[in-house]
């Protein structure tokens, strides 16, 4: 059985002045139980809208989403309590309570009573590194640590299947890694997890796949190496100070397709075949040029290719 | 069943242990003290010792019922402003039972206002309440603060399908301490205005409440706290059925989260 089915959805807002605007055009996606499933997208995409129908909190204007077997519409008791729910930001917390009694409210939420009830905050708070300021009140917590505390409240009674938007918005990279850390312990568990990201990287390095969402339509579900190799047949070899007469060589060569700059020090020589690579990777060498890679697409260039470089520009 | 018991047991520990730690939960408070000096000393100038009862259940009604006017205004709005509403409605508790219990957790702070009442009575006035009848009188204290909650719920569901509403939140405190008699007999009233004030629940259980601290005999108690109970119960289906409607349309327009 799937852990999320989402078949043929629909999300049509209406604005204030009576316009309506299409959010997701015809959705469907199904994620297998304990995979980790990366949904990428500009913005406006339509990537909170998807996971706030699926956490029921909003309703599909057409099709259906079932979780672990639930429909998110007609069962929705069902779906909650098999649902672990982290919205990005740093809104959501009861401001004046302790990150502890913050806690040991969503616990109570979602049944845990007691002494058990005390453990699982204990636990949760060590596990999103919370525990030296767990006394706190929230509303002095930073950004960050907002974003801790609401990853731990998802994690309340070990969901089977977690609904992640933007997790790591606002952590610093210390704990951006222990989340990347805390979801591989999660995929242990079999812990299903639909997770939004605008972090390219962060996307490959934890997703089983990924989903590439843009103007309400999924524009592509593969696996994160999959999508590498999908999106060009080039090949790439990145070189470190390279003077301009060898660019303007490495330019002339047939099998060359483009030679720019990447970083401050580094160009960039995309081929269109293999030998010619390996002509590219012998005339950098000859010309005593040691600092030379060579790679395919990584995701965010294939993300760049999909949905088009449309620079700071939303749709409407 | 699980999600009602879970919203109204998260509810009721929530709401007192926030209740504790911010000072604003104290400001329904704070007016009982002298309200009881205030109205003590009326009736002692007067002579009027048989009202005396009035003095120190007057106090606690207006604190419970300012509680109320005070928490059902901005609980749900407030939720929503801070992002709380969606995780709020995506957990398995009942949100309606969530709010109720909230409430009822709110009604706790009278408890300290009956005591400071006949505190400031005994203490100042050497008036001394005793409770004639304590049975009665705790039966007929719960139910009404229970009814105070289940109107705050129906208030509070008011407030967020229309908030213009809120407008008028602090002018019912007055209007409801007359219509109800907590200050005033209701027996005082034109047969007119008593016919409408036998509506509310508060008249019902003021009533009860003094009668409970009176030597004489309590006539048909168990009728009277019926009374309290149905016109609470009625306050409280109306105010569930609303935030039920009101979260069902927020969740189709997806406005559950926007101010
Ligand atoms: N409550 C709402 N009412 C009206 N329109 C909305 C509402 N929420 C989202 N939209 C619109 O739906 C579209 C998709 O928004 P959504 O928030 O799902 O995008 P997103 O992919 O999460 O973007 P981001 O990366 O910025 O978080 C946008 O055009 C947005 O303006
Ligand atoms: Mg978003």
């Amino acid at each position: 059985m799937c852990a999320l089915e989402i078949t043929q959805l629909r999300r049509v807002y209406r604005r204030r002045g009576g316009e309506e605007s299409e959010a997701l055009r015809g959705i469907d996606l199904e994620v297998t139980r304990g995979e980790v499933h990366g949904l990428l997208g500009p913005n406006g995409a339509g990537k909170t809208t998807l996971c706030k129908i699926i956490s029921t909190v909003l309703l599909p204007t057409s099709g259906t989403v079932r979780v672990l077997g639930h429909d998110v519409v007609t069962d929705s008791a069902r779906v909650k309590e098999s649902l672990g729910i982290v919205f990005g930001g740093d809104k959501g917390a009861y401001d004046r309570l302790t990150a502890r009694q913050n806690l040991a409210f969503w616990a109570g939420a979602y049944g845990l009573t007691g002494a058990r009830r005390r453990r699982r905050v204990d636990e949760l708070l060590e596990r999103v590194g919370l525990k030296g300021r767990a006394e706190e009140r929230v509303g002095s917590f930073s950004r960050g640590m907002k974003q801790r505390l609401h990853l731990a409240r998802g994690l309340v009674r070990d969901p089977g299947v977690l609904i992640l938007d933007e997790p790591t918005v606002g952590m610093d990279p210390v704990a951006a890694h222990d989340f990347r850390a805390l979801v591989g312990e999660l995929r242990g568990n079999g812990t299903t997890i639909l997770m939004t990201t605008h972090d390219m990287a962060e996307a490959a390095a934890l997703s089983d796949r990924v989903s590439l969402i843009d103007q309400g339509r999924l524009v592509l579900t593969e696996s994160p190496d999959t999508v590498g190799r999908l999106v060009s047949s080039y090949e790439r070899v990145d070189a470190g100070n390279v003077p301009d007469p060898l660019r303007e060589r490495l330019a002339a060569m047939p099998g060359v397709v483009s030679v720019r700059r990447v970083g401050r020090a580094v160009t960039r020589v995309e081929t269109d075949d293999p030998d010619a690579t390996l002509a590219v990777l012998r005339e950098l060498v000859e010309a005593g040029i040691g600092d030379v890679s060579r790679s395919t697409p990584d995701l965010e260039e294939v993300y760049l290719h999909l949905v088009g470089r449309r620079g700071m520009a939303v749709d409407g | 069943m699980r999600p009602l018991v879970l919203g109204l047991w998260s509810g009721l520990t929530f709401q007192t242990r926030q209740m504790t730690r911010s000072v604003d939960s104290y400001f329904a408070l704070v007016g009982a003290p002298f309200h009881t000096v205030v109205f003590l000393s009326m009736v002692l100038y007067s002579g009027r010792t048989d009202l005396a009862s009035y003095t120190v259940i007057a106090p606690t009604l207006m604190t419970l019922w300012t509680a109320a006017l005070m928490f059902s205004g901005e609980m749900i709005s407030e939720d929503r402003e801070n992002g709380r509403l969606e995780p709020l409605v995506a957990s398995p508790l009942s949100f309606p039972a969530l709010v109720f219990g909230r409430l009822c957790g709110a009604m706790l702070i009278s408890v300290p206002a009956f005591v400071l009442a006949i505190g400031v009575a005994g203490v100042f006035f050497g008036h001394w309440v005793t409770v004639h009848h304590p049975v009665v009188f705790v039966l007929a204290a719960v139910t009404t603060a229970l009814s105070t909650a289940a109107t705050a719920t129906a208030l509070s569901a008011l407030f967020i399908v229309a908030p213009g509403a809120r407008i008028v939140q602090n002018t019912l405190s007055m209007p409801m301490f007359l219509l109800s008699g907590v200050m005033v007999p209701v027996a005082l009233f034109p047969g007119w205005l008593e016919g409408l004030s036998r509506v509310l629940y508060l008249s019902w259980g003021a009533d009860l409440m003094r009668d409970a601290l009176a030597p004489g005999p309590v006539e048909s108690a168990a009728f009277r706290l019926a009374m309290v109970v149905l016109l609470g119960a009625l306050a409280l289906a109306f105010g569930s059925a609303t935030l039920v409607r009101f979260l069902r349309r927020a969740r189709a327009e997806g406005t559950l989260s926007r101010v």
